[in-house]
């Protein structure tokens, strides 16, 4: 492979963040999850932002979960500390699963290692926003 | 009598009697931070019209948008692009605020929810020759009573590839009052009646309830399109991380 192929591949596989802007039909509203992780990544903005957590499964292997979140303003006005979630933190994420790909969620609300919850009091499960 | 007289005029909306002649009536102010006080109140065409009510080129547009393009991504709101007029005043997210600036001569929006703005001006001036055609288009106001009737043309066609269709022959008639709801408090109740003769047979209802915004509530900036720049720069520079191009 050469290296502008290498060059596009990367370009393209890397995920476009503000592409990944979430649409209710990705996401199973039916069902909540919760993971618990590091964080290796967090990134508050708008429309979405996204906490990349690494997580421990059953067999002891530990693998990354991407963890989307409502828009930035939004959860400003309902009480997240974005000082508070940082790279290297212990903290459970929970909310709806993705339909078509794995370790992959909407997260409704984190709680962390210190037992605060940073979530959406007056949220429902009939939308996403 | 006099009491009498006294109360009607209070319950009329509080106009005063001056020199014999009857004031003109008060009319409500809508200054104010706002916010969706209700998704089930809200009323849209692209939720709620039927295949009845498209007209059959728009139907088509609309199933082939559905059948043939990913519409969790194909989305124009993906991509930082505002729907506009109706779809401004009728979005379902929570927590957005809506700031709204009524002086004598227009009534500005501000509207969080990726940046956006309107400015209604009272009076029925024609739409300049210089007013480019728009996503929130050309909006004028006149009171009927203590309601605001504000009609909207000069919009900008959309791209027919997508959720929401608007032909440049949209127009749109919004009546806004102010009511007191049992649980919301005061609430902005926006009826809109969107004609559309391109994408509707007939005329189809929009409608948004607004609230007020808790005190201390602060409209911020929402900069969609800087995380689009911000993620264009990231793929470049993992890209140039590859080929050993960053240091």
């Amino acid at each position: 492979m050469n290296v502008k192929k290498i060059a596009l591949t990367v370009l393209f596989a890397t995920p476009l963040a503000a592409l990944a802007h979430h649409a209710p039909a990705s996401w199973d509203l039916t069902q909540r999850i919760s993971v618990t992780g590091e964080i290796k990544e967090v990134q508050f903005r708008n429309p979405h932002g996204h906490i990349v957590l690494a997580v421990k499964g059953a067999d002891g292997k530990v693998s990354d979960w991407e963890i989307e979140t409502s828009a930035a303003n939004l959860l400003l006005r309902r009480g997240w500390k974005f000082k508070e979630v940082k790279v290297g933190d212990t903290i459970t994420a929970t909310g709806h699963p993705n339909k078509e790909r794995g370790q992959y969620l909407y997260t409704r609300e984190i709680k962390l290692k210190d037992g605060r919850v940073f979530g959406d009091p007056t949220g429902n499960d009939k939308a996403l926003d | 009598m006099l009491l009498g007289a006294a109360l009607c005029v209070l319950a009329s909306g509080g106009s005063a009697l001056a020199g014999g002649k009857a004031a003109k009536p008060s009319t409500p102010s809508f200054t104010g931070l706002w916010r969706v006080a209700d998704p089930d109140l809200i009323v849209r065409p692209d939720v709620n019209a039927t295949r009845d009510d498209y007209t059959p080129e728009a139907w088509a547009n609309l199933q082939d948008y559905r059948e043939h393009w990913d519409t969790k991504v194909d989305d124009p709101a993906k991509f930082c692009v505002a729907h506009g007029m109706p779809n401004t005043m009728t979005s379902r997210a929570r927590d957005y605020l809506v700031d709204i600036y009524q002086t004598s001569d227009r009534i500005t929006v501000l509207v969080e929810f990726m940046d956006n703005h309107r400015v209604i001006r009272f009076g029925d001036a024609p739409v300049p020759d210089t007013f480019a055609p728009s996503p929130n288009g050309w909006s004028r106001a006149k009171w009927d009573g203590r309601t605001l009737v504000i009609e909207t043309e000069a919009l900008k066609e959309k791209n027919p590839v997508g959720p929401m269709q608007r032909s440049d022959e949209a127009r749109i008639v919004e009546r806004w009052s102010l009511v007191k709801h049992p649980k919301f408090g005061e609430v902005l109740d926006i009826d809109m009646t969107v004609s559309d003769p391109k994408v509707f047979r007939h005329p189809v209802k929009a409608r948004q309830v607004y609230m007020r915004a808790e005190p201390g509530s602060v409209l911020n900036h929402y900069g969609c399109a800087d995380s689009l720049w911000d993620d264009w720069v990231a793929r470049k520079q993992a890209a140039r991380k590859a080929t050993g191009t960053v240091p």
